[in-house]
């Protein structure tokens, strides 16, 4: 009789301890399932190396405080972080097509500033950073 | 009798260039891939593309009667080919994400700044001279178009 009862208790505390991991799993598990998707968005970031030749080669036309107005319009490096994720993503795939198709920076451009002048494999680093954080930012987002 | 010879030699010359193909972009009636005809976008913005952009950035050129007339068929032609270049419209559901948000900011910066039309079109087409409000709205509707993207 006794030793059945003290078998009683051990289940019942058996049985309460389980209710309690499972509870616990349970509200771990929520816990991963219901995080915001929301802020998955990946963020517009410049490397240093990229940020270098930025400084060196784009930068002096494409500011807020651009004398080049049309330079300053189509594309501010200062402001892209302030744009809306489409704006940022279109104007990254719109800085590797320029690289790519040799339209930036401008010949005229150049002949002034010859230190401007960027290697292909100064282009290439760049325009791989622009389409592939494009790339990465669409797709966080979809 | 100079004077004549050097209307010979006009006349000569206007006839002859006449001859040399003006290498005019092709309309094309049937685009599967075309923005309008895949999108019901709102009146005032579908109306000022056609009226505006269509003729040089997409597959439905209509071209004036001077464009059959060298030698302005040769500009009128080159202005198609280079819009179709940078941009046609007829192409759009072939472009992916990152393309149609590039396109669009173009757009937003090129009619927003008075860049686009091109300052000579309106003067034959009046249709497409734009208003300050035309131009805001546009720019507008091309944020919400590409937010439109990305909800599903």
């Amino acid at each position: 009789m006794f030793r059945t009862q003290k078998c009683m208790k051990m289940r019942n505390y058996l049985v309460l301890a389980f209710i309690l991991l499972g509870g616990l799993f349970f509200m771990n598990f929520k816990t991963t399932v219901s995080e915001p998707s929301g802020s998955d968005a990946v963020a517009y970031e410049v490397p240093a190396d990229v940020q270098q030749l930025i400084d060196n080669s784009c930068y002096g036309c494409h500011n807020s405080d651009s004398k080049n107005l049309k330079g300053k319009k189509k594309l501010s490096f200062d402001k892209m972080a302030d744009l809306k994720i489409f704006k940022q993503i279109g104007k990254l795939e719109a800085i590797s097509d320029v690289l790519t198709e040799g339209d930036m920076p401008p010949k005229k451009f150049l002949q002034k500033m010859p230190d401007a002048k960027m290697s292909t494999e100064e282009i290439a680093l760049m325009g791989n950073w622009a389409s592939d954080l494009a790339k990465k930012m669409t797709h966080s987002i979809e | 009798m100079r004077s004549r010879i050097i209307w010979y030699i006009v006349i000569g010359l206007f006839v002859g260039i006449q001859l040399v193909p003006s290498g005019r972009p092709e309309v094309v009636d049937d685009n599967p891939n075309d923005l309008l005809s895949n999108h019901q976008l709102p009146e005032h913005t579908a109306s000022l593309l056609r009226n505006a952009c269509y003729d040089c950035h997409s597959n439905e050129s209509i071209y004036p009667w001077y464009a059959y007339v060298a030698p302005v068929s040769w500009l009128v032609s080159r202005d198609v080919r280079l819009g179709r270049e940078n941009l046609n419209l007829s192409d759009w559901n072939s472009f992916s994400k990152g393309e149609k948000l590039k396109y669009l900011d173009g757009m937003a910066v090129e009619v927003g700044d008075g860049q686009m039309p091109m300052i000579i079109y309106p003067l034959t087409h009046p249709e497409a001279k734009l208003s300050r409000e035309d131009r805001e709205a546009f720019v507008e509707w091309t944020e919400t178009f590409a937010e439109q993207l990305f909800s599903k």
